[in-house]
């Protein structure tokens, strides 16, 4: 199989997806990225109109789209399930994190 | 080509109601839900629920399933064979899929009701126009490394499956390999993204691009936190109490630390600029841990008992009430 050799990208802190990027690439309207702003679900990086979003925005974006396509959940239940699911995860980090650091005292 | 038991897939029996297979697959499809289920296998364990339902939730396909099932076309190892001159009677390209990802359904699915036509999961809620010509999707993959190579950087190659559409307009996928240079100073949770290495442009369309998320793998040593790298040392008694030189491993090689005498169980050392690079790069911390011979030296009893006799005022259970 022929192996292609390719420089990439590291979008760092600095990139930005603009609205009009991120509705591209997420394949939604901006007005659906915008329903998912008020709701807290996507947070702009500052005030700008129209706004702007950290590179971790599409993955959210994905995310919600996923949810809704595949258990039908409702705006406000999405951004609880999103919000829930972020915690979990984050729980989860911590708790592989403090069995890593207990299994040296074992 | 294995026979797949949709029933068994759902946990459902096959004389199950319609409305039990609907309350089964909701169920099973929220604890599989890719985003939300932390076993490796959800994304296949969905697509496998989709795929059952899609089957078992529409009347024609179910009697067609059934059929097939109760001819029991299957060989002694449990493979599927069709049985000589079978046509399916249903039709898919015709909207027939609803709301499983088509483009994911198995072999199996595809010999008995045929491949899924121009189907294919798309997100555009918001009404999107779609024409034919295209910007191919982008693709988005995760890629684990090695605390050394995120610390380093290094060459990675890397296959993944990109869909393309073919003549007729339906959806294949095929392997490519790409050899990424992975560039220095990586954390947990960064994107790459490779210009154009994502699915291919229809008509005029620009290429998708590819989207890199990267991970961490766990590392025997180094616990990551932020950008610092966390290292537990055994130290013994005497180090401990008398202080002195020691060398500790560090991600980029072995390194001489000065342990401060009377150094504590549980006390951290800071190594200025050893964790992982960034601007300003993290540090390691140490932890000390203490840590006694298995096999104590047949002199060195004696010698425990005098430390006993010399340090019998220090209790280390006082804030125990003991």
């Amino acid at each position: 199989m022929k192996s292609i050799h390719q420089e990439v990208e590291i979008l760092g802190t600095g990139y930005i997806f603009s609205l009009k990027e991120l509705c591209l690439r997420g394949g939604v309207s901006a007005d659906y990225v915008l329903e998912l702003v008020a709701y807290g679900i996507l947070e702009p990086i500052d005030e700008n109109v129209p706004p702007r979003f950290e590179t971790s925005a599409l993955g959210r974006l994905r995310s919600a789209c996923r949810l809704q396509q595949d258990l039908r959940v409702n705006l406000p239940g999405l951004a609880m399930t999103l919000d829930l699911l972020d915690e979990v995860k984050q729980l989860r980090d911590e708790v592989i994190h403090l069995r890593r650091q207990l299994r040296h005292y074992q | 080509m294995d026979f797949k038991d949709y029933y068994r897939i759902l946990g459902v029996s096959d004389s199950a109601a319609p409305d039990d297979i609907k309350k089964a697959y909701r169920k099973l499809a929220r604890k599989y839900h890719p985003d939300v289920s932390k076993e490796s296998d959800a994304e296949a364990k969905f697509k496998e629920l989709g795929e059952a339902y899609e089957v078992l939730k529409d009347p024609q396909k179910k009697a067609e399933y059934d059929q097939l099932r109760s001819l029991g076309a299957q060989d002694a190892q449990g493979r599927f064979r069709p049985p000589p001159g079978w046509e399916s009677a249903s039709h898919f390209s015709s909207g027939g899929f609803t709301d499983a990802d088509a483009a994911h359904f198995s072999d199996f699915f595809e010999s008995i009701f045929g491949k899924g036509g121009s189907a294919h999961r798309t997100y555009n809620q918001g009404g999107q126009q779609r024409s034919f010509q295209m910007r191919g999707e982008d693709i988005h993959a995760s890629l684990a490394l090695f605390l050394e190579e995120a610390v380093t950087g290094g060459q990675r190659t890397i296959t993944l499956s990109v869909p393309e559409i073919d003549d007729r307009g339906l959806v294949t996928h095929r392997d490519k390999t790409l050899s990424v240079k992975i560039p220095p100073g990586l954390s947990k949770g960064q994107h790459l993204r490779l210009k154009g290495q994502g699915a291919p442009g229809i008509g005029d369309g620009e290429n998708g691009d590819l989207f890199i998320t990267i991970d961490i793998a766990p590392h025997p040593l180094f616990d990551i936190e932020g950008r610092d790298l966390l290292l537990t040392l055994p130290i013994t008694p005497w180090e401990a109490v008398r202080g002195g030189q020691i060398t500790v491993p560090t991600i980029k090689g072995k390194v001489s630390l000065k342990i401060p005498p009377g150094a504590l169980q549980g006390q951290k050392l800071r190594l200025k600029g050893k964790g992982l690079p960034g601007h300003p790069p993290g540090d390691q911390i140490v932890i000390l841990q203490l840590a006694l011979p298995e096999k104590a030296h047949p002199e060195s009893d004696a010698l425990y008992a005098k430390l006993a006799e010399l340090e019998s005022g220090f209790n280390p259970r006082a804030r125990l009430g003991v």
